[in-house]
């Protein structure tokens, strides 16, 4: 068996622009979530997370890339411009695979105001492969996983089984969500999102923050120096429910233990968890810790501080997880004051350094989907402490 | 190396199974909801639930339905170590622009919960979850065309990591005038004669023949 490791990432969301500028507001505890009076046509108030556009010109200035593409493409396309300027990886050889997670893509083309410039099928996350795939030169269109809010874990844990088998040496795993119309009405509907900016596992959590943003991570089979190992991982369904999660978590439950017994059962010392900070997602999610024996670690959600960004967040949180691994740092939990779980959690309520040699990292979402899978970081890594 | 043991079909108003036509709807001019209404009557089936569901996740339903009725193996296997790899072309597209039909901008509309449930391609996996306590491995993987070297590569690599013991594999599409399900059942049994090993190529050949 072949490992794999993380060597390359970028982020981009309503906090910044690469995955430094993440780094630095998470250790101040800044939030990117803002709120906003109206979203477009749709009266408000609303809280979001968006990236401003003066700083995603900024950026695809930096990176070429042009305005002739829609805002879901040029999040991919800067971003994975990023990693491959960071990785020196050539896209195109047939050692690599791409892999793109996304929800709903280029969903705002559904709008007719936003669809002018574009053609029909554009709305199409097959389309968006072949965009990809014709700027960067692959010999293949990437592959497409589209499974609600665990695309992301489950994108890299594909990734990281193509590349334990064999077949491939690469795999460039991005993931990416755009907020529009569509996807703001729809968690409306469902009385989901939150009037305040989101508070995972809080006595007081009313319900998400929606986020946009991209997430890319190189994955490789010839170890770097920092590089952090995706030791295994693990997907479940519930069997319960397609628009709520069960209420035992057993599904998570079932996907950590997987997750854990494909690493090998190393002893986990941080979780960074899905805390959406619906009331029936971080119930559940306390209840499958508490079952497992895994309430006492400590644990997180990135979602307080770049909202909920669908299809992006089980990349762009595996991030921020590795570079808490790397700089030896636990990050607050945004939003958290008080306990609200049905049981309680160690929650991080505030920066603080700490040795993580093995990370947690969970999803779920819609249709009853749960993943999970397990990060470490090499056991001579304070070598490695000013990377 | 997994085989095919098992398939089943809907398209052009015929259910089959392992390329026999078990059911075939007499009136060619239906529509898909009478199709689907028709072939639940005719598979006897009881469950409220498949009448709230959106197209994709009634057509895939109903493929899943015959399949594992013509699996002997199935009521056998480990829930957990059941696996469902899914792919089609156009994700949910029916059901969002049923959606957003009802985001228009008009005082008398409101954005329906109902359907927005639906606006994700991975929800035909839950109710198939759902219906058989299935809480295995699984994926919802979307391509301009069916990628058989894909689905054969990954479902392989999640049977190698013995993370499941058999798997519903396969396509099903609504869209416009697309509507297709083609569902293999495969396993590792020993000794299945006449069952063709899990292949690209005989993947492939299933779309060929059958698209």
């Amino acid at each position: 068996m072949k490992g794999v490791y993380i060597i390359a990432d970028h982020m981009l969301s309503a906090l910044g622009t690469d995955s430094a500028a993440h780094f630095e507001h998470l250790c101040k505890g800044e939030t990117g979530i803002r709120p906003y009076d109206k979203w477009e046509d749709l009266p408000g108030p609303f809280c979001l997370a968006t990236v401003p556009d003066e700083q995603l010109k900024a950026a695809c200035d930096l990176y070429r890339i042009p305005s002739t593409y829609t805002r879901f493409e040029r999040f991919l396309l800067l971003s994975i411009q990023a990693v491959l300027q960071e990785s020196g990886i050539d896209p195109a050889s047939p050692d690599t695979v791409t892999i793109l997670s996304s929800t709903k893509g280029n969903i705002d083309l559904i709008n007719p105001a936003t669809a002018e410039r574009f053609p029909n099928a554009r709305i199409n996350l097959s389309e968006t492969a072949r965009t990809v795939q014709s700027y960067f030169g692959l010999l293949q269109p990437p592959v497409i996983v589209s499974n609600a809010c665990i695309s992301g874990v489950m994108a890299l844990i594909m990734g990281a089984r193509l590349i334990r088998s064999g077949q491939y040496r690469h795999a460039i795993v991005s993931g990416a969500d755009v907020i529009s119309d569509f996807i703001l009405t729809g968690f409306e509907s469902l009385k989901a999102v939150s009037p305040e900016p989101c508070r995972p596992y809080d006595a007081d959590r009313q319900g998400i923050s929606l986020g946009e943003g991209c997430g890319t991570i190189v994955l490789s089979a010839d170890k770097r120096p920092g590089s952090i190992a995706i030791l295994g991982g693990s997907i479940s369904n519930d069997a319960n429910h397609i628009s709520g999660p069960s209420r035992t978590g057993s599904g998570l439950q079932q996907a950590v233990r997987q997750a854990l017994s494909a690493s090998g059962n190393p002893r986990i010392d941080y979780i960074s968890a899905h805390g959406t900070a619906t009331a029936y997602n971080d119930d559940m999610e306390a209840e499958a810790f508490h079952t497992l024996g895994m309430q006492s670690i400590p644990l997180n959600s990135f979602k307080g501080y770049w909202g909920h960004t669908l299809g992006a967040a089980g990349i762009l949180e595996t991030i921020a997880a590795c570079w808490s691994m790397r700089r030896h740092k636990l990050f607050s939990s945004a939003g958290y004051a008080n306990n609200g779980v049905s049981k309680p959690l160690n929650i991080i309520t505030q920066a603080q350094d700490a040795d993580i040699r093995n990370c947690l990292k969970t999803a779920s979402g819609f249709g009853g989907c749960n993943g999970a899978l397990v990060l470490q970081k090499e056991e001579d890594y304070a070598g490695h402490r000013a990377l | 190396m997994p085989v095919i043991a098992h398939y089943s079909l809907i398209k052009d108003g015929v259910l089959a199974i392992d390329g026999l036509a078990i059911y075939r709807h007499e009136d060619k001019e239906a529509g898909a909801a009478a199709f689907a209404s028709a072939l639940y009557k005719h598979m006897e089936l009881s469950y409220l639930k498949f009448f709230k569901m959106d197209n994709l996740s009634k057509l895939g339903f109903l493929a899943a339905e015959a399949l594992t009725k013509a699996v002997p193996d199935f009521a056998d296997t480990p829930k957990d170590k059941t696996g469902l790899f899914l792919m089609n072309t156009h994700s949910s597209l029916d059901t969002d622009e049923r959606y957003y039909e009802t985001v228009a901008n008009d005082e008398n509309n409101f954005p329906s919960p109902a359907l927005f449930v639906y606006t994700l391609p991975n929800i035909v996996i839950g109710e198939i979850c759902i219906r058989h306590k299935i809480t295995g491995e699984h994926a919802f993987l979307l391509s301009e065309q069916p990628d058989a070297t894909l689905l054969c590569n990954y479902v392989c690599n999640v049977f190698d990591e013995n993370a499941v013991d058999a798997a519903i594999v396969g396509w099903v599409e609504y869209y416009g005038a697309k509507r297709h399900a083609l569902l293999m059942w495969v396993n590792r049994l020993p000794g299945q004669t006449g069952a063709r090993e899990f292949t690209p190529e005989a993947i492939q050949q299933l779309w060929t023949i059958h698209s």
